[in-house]
């Protein structure tokens, strides 16, 4: 993963945290603009997110 | 309690920029965190893991003079025990991983006196590999784990620690808890 993408993906998956639900789905279909790679790779970000049982 | 005028001194030069400071204080700390580690190996119930952050905060406590130093000396002074710790630990770990494969031509150390959770044990080793994924990609985020994880750093203690804003401390932290959750469950 170049480190330009990977900048990409945490700028939205930030963004996107501080978004409700609705919101943040219109946020992540317009920021990531087409890109489903970008789009799945951010969902998987945010999913483990709230999902991962390593730090609370 | 003892505490040392040299150690609290050099943490305050070295807070106010001086290099060479951090150079001498770098073996006093490291050598304070190892005898500590030590004891509290000897003092664990089998089962528990070795605390990183009891460790830093008695080696703290014992090697500094709280009424000279102000809150930014303490975080730095976490800042760079918890990659120790983060060492410390590990080594640990791998030397009870060792004995217990029975591979043994040295007399029985100290470490022996604790079997560390077999689960513990693989979440720190997987939260291990996955740290060291992590640092090859963005440094600086793993810093922010470091610190944050092994030194019990609160958000303002990391920012002051690593002289950035406590809203990109929040940020990496969070981007970087879900990328390791991530890598931890791909494994």
């Amino acid at each position: 993963m170049s480190k330009k993408y990977w900048n990409r993906i945490a700028a939205i998956f930030n963004a996107a945290l501080d978004l409700c639900p609705e919101e943040r789905n219109i946020y992540l279909l317009n920021s990531c603009s087409g890109d489903f790679a970008l789009l799945s790779e951010v969902e998987s970000f945010l999913y483990a997110f709230e999902k991962g049982h390593f730090f609370r | 309690m003892t505490s040392s005028p040299d150690i609290t001194q050099l943490l305050i030069l070295w807070s106010d920029g001086n290099q060479e400071a951090l150079e001498k204080l770098l073996p006093l700390v490291e050598k304070e965190l190892r005898r500590l580690a030590h004891h509290y190996i000897l003092r664990f119930r089998p089962g528990n893991t070795l605390q990183t952050t009891a460790v830093i905060n008695e080696a703290y406590i014992r090697l500094v003079d709280q009424n000279r130093v102000q809150w930014q000396n303490r975080a730095h002074f976490f800042g760079i025990a918890a990659s120790m710790m983060r060492r410390i630990l590990l080594n640990y770990l791998r030397d009870n991983k060792r004995l217990k494969r029975g591979g043994r031509d040295t007399p029985i150390s100290l470490s022996e006196a604790i079997i560390l959770s077999p689960e513990k044990s693989r979440e720190i080793i997987a939260l291990e590999d996955a740290l060291c994924g992590l640092e090859a990609i963005d440094k600086h985020k793993m810093r922010v784990v470091e610190l944050r994880y092994y030194g019990g750093l609160s958000v303002e203690e990391t920012a002051e620690a690593l002289k950035i804003s406590t809203i990109t401390v929040i940020r990496d932290w969070n981007f970087a808890k879900a990328w390791l959750a991530r890598e931890i469950r791909n494994e």
